[in-house]
């Protein structure tokens, strides 16, 4: 393939809309998400050179500068480390673990309340539910979007989950939501 | 596979991820257990309530060309860069010409009074917030990034029109970034330069806007002369916007100190757009 400026356009922009639905619900805001976006294409234009056409395309590659992109921008901002460990994101929330799986809840109702539930959760967390739910992404390819093992992957995921689902139940309760009673 | 077990998988076979052995062992438990096939169907809900959630929120119906045109400003940079060494000369002969024809007008400008355009406080004020305080913009690479020289020999060769990029560091201000998102937004070009430092010991940041003609703040901005110069100041959305003029060209400052302490620096900083204004002045006579 030809790496030059009409093919970078022609591969990357009809991915636009998907980067940008990630690039909202990391950062939460749509100034900081077109700012983002901006970013993400920027560098890739910039890297392109160096970018293999693999099977899946050129979205996970996009999705990982954004990723990266959002993980400096946040320890920028934050002036906070670069990306938080893996123990320290399991040590602050233990404690969370739900036995019963998801709340008996009419799931048909409840897309605000899982999108805030969602932008609540730590970033490392968000990315990886965001490619899960909003790409629907195997765990293998979220893994080398953010460069990380499968294990921390799954365990991120189940982490993340584990926090949304406390989420929900606490919706519910302070709703007074039974089974089925949410409709 | 004990119910407990069973129950760990179950958010993996919702998800796909379960190996065809471990799959068949649960789907199996699961025709004999309501209680868990109930519980894998939450899991299905919760997954599809969550990508539904996520799903419909389009791009803003600017933001493709505005993509695009960063991308095309980025292709001409580099074209730039490989001219070299011979495009520099050439952008830099412009410049000279361009300065030159600033400094003695045109017959035409003698009698006709020069278009202002109209910029509102409002819309430096939102750029101020957006690109300096909240997301620290830096669209051009240097080194070292608070070098104002720096910062200004590599804007240079990308700009037709007088701009400034003053070292402030004498006044506690480092610079922090160079952009051009004004651009996006009026049919202005604009330079924008920010810098982070303190002043009267308060914590601020700064913007030095270089336009490319004449503007003025409207009829709203209250006008004052400091130092035998007039300016306008308005304030916007908790920022005061100072603003001036340069033979042919505004520039405006912008900042949440306060007013006072914003014309006191308006004073220190024209010491520093001399110093910046003078090397180029010179080389224009």
């Amino acid at each position: 393939m030809r790496k030059d400026e009409q093919s970078f356009e022609a591969l990357a922009v009809p991915h636009m809309q998907a980067i940008y639905r990630i690039a909202r619900r990391l950062s939460g805001d749509q100034h900081e998400a077109e700012d983002l976006v901006q970013e993400t294409y920027l560098k890739a234009h910039k890297a392109f050179a160096r970018f293999e056409l693999r099977k899946f395309g050129i979205r996970p590659w996009l999705l990982k500068i954004l990723h990266n992109t959002f993980l400096n921008r946040h320890a920028r901002l934050s002036r906070a480390p670069k990306a938080a460990d893996q123990r320290a994101l399991d040590q602050q929330h233990e404690g969370a673990e739900l036995s019963s799986g998801p709340p008996e809840l009419d799931y048909e109702q409840l897309d605000g309340e899982v999108r805030r539930a969602i932008e609540a959760l730590a970033p490392d967390f968000r990315t990886v539910i965001l490619l899960w739910a909003t790409m629907e992404h195997s765990y293998q390819e979220i893994a080398d979007i953010i460069g990380a093992p499968i294990g921390t992957v799954m365990s991120r995921l189940h982490r993340a989950r584990q926090q949304l689902m406390s989420a929900l139940e606490d919706y519910a309760r302070s709703n007074r939501l039974t089974t089925k009673d949410a409709s | 596979m004990t119910p407990d077990q069973a129950r760990k998988l179950l958010p993996l076979l919702a998800d796909g991820e379960l190996p065809e052995a471990d799959r068949r062992a649960l789907q199996a438990l699961l025709e004999r257990s309501p209680e868990l096939a109930e519980e894998l169907r939450r899991w299905e809900a919760l997954r599809r309530c969550a990508h539904r959630a996520l799903a419909a929120e389009p791009a803003p119906p600017a933001l493709t060309p505005r993509i695009r045109a960063a991308l095309s400003r980025e292709t001409a940079r580099r074209r730039l860069q490989v001219g070299g060494g011979l495009l520099a000369v050439a952008a830099a002969a412009l410049l000279f010409f361009w300065l030159r024809g600033a400094q003695r007008p045109a017959p035409s400008d003698l009698v006709r009074p020069p278009q202002v355009t109209l910029v509102r406080a409002d819309a430096f004020a939102q750029f101020h917030r957006r690109c300096a305080v909240t997301n620290h913009h830096r669209q051009y690479e240097y080194d070292p990034p608070s070098c104002s020289e720096s910062a200004f020999a590599a804007v240079a060769p990308q700009t037709c029109f007088r701009f400034l990029i003053p070292d402030l560091t004498a006044d506690g201000f480092e610079l922090d970034g160079v952009c051009r998102c004004f651009d996006r937004a009026v049919d202005l070009h604009v330079i924008h330069a920010h810098y982070v430092g303190e002043h009267d010991g308060q914590p601020v940041v700064l913007s030095v806007f270089s336009v490319d003609r004449l503007i003025s703040l409207g009829g709203a901005a209250h006008a004052s002369r400091i130092d035998g110069r007039d300016y306008e100041l308005e304030s916007a959305d908790g920022v005061n916007v100072l603003k001036w003029d340069e033979q042919q060209s505004s520039f405006a400052m912008c900042s949440a100190a306060d007013a006072d302490a914003l014309e006191r620096l308006a004073a220190d900083v024209q010491a520093a757009i001399r110093d910046q204004l003078a090397p180029a002045l010179a080389r224009g006579n």
